[in-house]
């Protein structure tokens, strides 16, 4: 038995921790969750292109001599052939060159295309890909704040995630076995949010300990890195990076011209040499030398962490094996270890199963923050009433806002962001950075107006902000198919119809939320920092039934309303 | 194939545990807690070996694991919500 001032101390502890770091955490796992369907968001972002199909693989080796002879810079650096045909692979050949730059300096980087005309002539167009879904994996990472800042804050957030686990199970301990699965809604707004809060956190605890494990090991990976250098290399790791990244290295070029074995016929030994490999592109370098190679980036299933830089060298000239140490199933101990632990944070593993898993573990965690604010407001409330209504405390509202402004506007900014990519694709110069733009405005105009309007209005607001936002995702979609005018695409795979059905049902979600906390606002206890009249304007207020998802409902209804 | 055999398993047993608990609210009248408790075991068992089976035995157990989490969350979500949707 635990000692009841030791709870109550962890307790204290478990409240301010999760306080302090819930906003960044809900963003984390919101944003996170969503990163879990990074590809087919990018899919559904990316506009229609020449395609892979419009060259055949058979064609592909007269593709790969042209681009090698027009643009030397990709010859040396790598060309990437595409296999799949997903719409995010706007043709069968892309590469990166580097921007215009000064010698040493840190420099960005333009994409290009390559097809074939029907006349059989090189058409190579520099175009920048979508950068949709690494926005928001980088708003999961960082917050949106910018390196290397974004990365300590994460790092020291989820440093303090981990306390606030481990302080939370102590709370828990007492009653664990007594309250497990128990989810009351009643009268009893208290209960019910801790029952909410618990049920979650409980059963996802793993899942939790892994994240704050891993996320701390992510986010401090870059100073962790620059100690280890100076305290325990003295300098020397530059020595374990090269041999770290030898794997990667192509050969030299030899100077000896070499006849390239066709990229069908690579696959085909591919196949013979390593049977469980699941190739995902091919990245040709030197070709036309007899020393050139192609790595194949791909997948082993039953590996944790199976496509994370995985893949084999082959030479472009014989299909000759040269290198396959980065294979889940070739790799060392020390880089399967690592491998499995980003694996494990990114849910890069098994399939759809996993990714749906990590999905609603995800939206799970995102909800075990905000139901974690809406527990100590409801605490609050209870302790300040002592008999009658009271006016809640300002910090009181003022976290109420901040609750609904961060989380709402997190949320909204990043469905309309999704929705801009049609929207202002062809409309605006430089659409990646409108992504920025638009979330951000979106973001802080609605804390802005969470702490203008009050916690109970603004989430009334908000939330029919978000489901706005949500719904024009598949609305988008619709338009452009019933309207080519538009100048938009509504592509027709199963991916990214997946991501407008998604977005469908959260839309739904976010109706239904903001209904139940309509009735809320109006019919709560009015002494709430949810409710929109002002405590003492009803003598006895019935409690409310409570609503899951932020709301709650009396079964009598008020009639006078301050407003 | 071996796959969907494994998610009905591991789903299955998470019922079961689901169900044996006291806190439950799917069931007005249960079945002997002591049955479902077994059976639930039995089932996360097979789960497991299934999706060891399936993948290896690493990825096979976080698989697993994290189906159980979702279920184990979702499962008092669904018989909340239904509650809540029965007294409106």
């Amino acid at each position: 038995m635990i000692r009841a001032d030791i709870v109550k101390l962890y307790k204290t502890v478990h409240t301010w921790t999760g306080i302090t770091c819930g906003f960044a955490l809900f963003i984390a796992f919101y944003a996170g969750a969503l990163t879990m369907f990074k590809e087919p968001i990018s899919r559904w972002a990316s506009p229609p292109a020449v395609g892979v199909a419009a060259v055949s693989l058979d064609d592909a080796p007269r593709l790969l001599e042209l681009v090698a002879a027009a643009h030397p810079e990709a010859r040396e650096e790598g060309i990437k052939l595409h296999l799949r045909g997903n719409e995010n692979e706007p043709a069968r050949v892309t590469w990166e060159e580097d921007a215009p730059h000064q010698e040493g300096q840190a420099h960005e980087h333009v994409h290009w295309w390559a097809t074939l005309k029907p006349d059989g002539t090189l058409l190579a167009k520099q175009e920048e890909p979508s950068e949709l879904a690494d926005f928001i994996n980088h708003i999961h990472m960082r917050v949106g704040i910018p390196e290397p800042w974004g990365s300590y804050f994460m790092g020291v957030v989820s440093l303090l995630y981990g306390v606030a686990l481990i302080s939370g199970v102590i709370v828990l301990l007492p009653s664990l076995i007594k309250d497990l699965f128990a989810l009351r809604v009643g009268k009893n707004l208290k209960r019910m949010w801790l029952d909410a809060h618990n049920v979650v956190g409980v059963a996802a605890l793993p899942f939790h300990i892994a994240m704050a494990i891993t996320s701390t090991a992510l986010s401090f990976s870059g100073p962790l890195w620059s100690v280890q250098e100076s305290v325990i290399f003295g300098g020397k790791q530059e020595i374990l990076n090269d041999l770290d990244n030898e794997p990667f290295r192509a050969p030299k070029p030899i100077g000896e011209a070499g006849v390239m074995m066709p990229p069908a016929q690579l696959l085909q030994k591919l196949k013979v040499q390593a049977s469980d490999f699941e190739p995902r592109f091919m990245i040709f370098r030197n070709i036309g030398d007899k020393a050139a190679s192609v790595r194949v980036p791909g997948a082993e299933r039953g590996y944790v962490g199976d496509t994370h830089l995985g893949g084999v060298m082959l030479s472009a000239v014989t299909g000759e094996l040269l290198k396959d140490s980065t294979r889940p199933s070739r790799q060392d101990p020390d880089r399967r270890a690592s491998e499995t632990f980003y694996g494990l944070h990114a849910g890069q593993y098994e399939g759809a199963t996993i990714t749906w898993a990590y999905f609603f573990l995800g939206l799970s965690g995102a909800w075990l923050f905000y139901g974690g604010n809406l527990l100590w407001i409801e605490t609050r409330r209870k302790n300040a009433r002592k008999g009658g209504e009271v006016e809640q405390s300002r910090s009181t509202r003022l976290l109420g806002s901040a609750t609904v402004g961060v989380c709402l506007g997190c949320v909204a900014g990043i469905s309309l962001t999704i929705v801009a990519a049609k929207w202002l694709h062809g409309r605006v110069a430089d659409l990646n950075h409108w992504h920025e733009l638009v979330y951000y405005a979106v973001f802080l105009g609605s804390v802005a107006w969470a702490f203008a309007w009050g916690a109970a209005r603004s989430a009334v607001q908000l939330l029919w902000l978000c489901c706005a936002a949500t719904l024009a995702i598949p609305l988008t979609t619709l338009l452009a198919a019933l309207f080519p005018a538009l100048d938009m695409w509504a592509h027709g795979s199963a991916a990214t119809i997946g991501v407008d059905a998604v977005a469908f049902i959260g839309a739904l979600c976010f109706a239904w939320m903001a209904i139940a906390t309509t009735r809320r606002i109006r019919n709560g206890p009015a002494d709430s920092i949810w409710s929109i009249q002002k405590a003492g304007d009803r003598a006895a207020p019935r409690e409310p039934m409570a609503l899951p998802g932020g709301g709650s409902v009396t079964l009598t209804v008020p009639i006078r309303l301050n407003r | 194939m071996i796959v969907v055999l494994a998610l009905t398993l591991t789903v299955l047993g998470c019922a079961c545990l689901y169900l044996a608990n006291p806190n439950q609210q799917w069931l007005s009248r249960v079945p002997p807690r002591r049955l479902l408790l077994a059976a639930g075991c039995l089932l996360l068992v097979a789960g497991l070996a299934a999706w060891i089976a399936a993948l290896r035995p690493l990825a096979g157990f976080f698989v697993a694991l994290h189906v159980v989490m979702v279920c184990l969350f979702i499962f008092p979500y669904s018989a909340a919500l239904r509650g809540f949707a029965r007294k409106n």
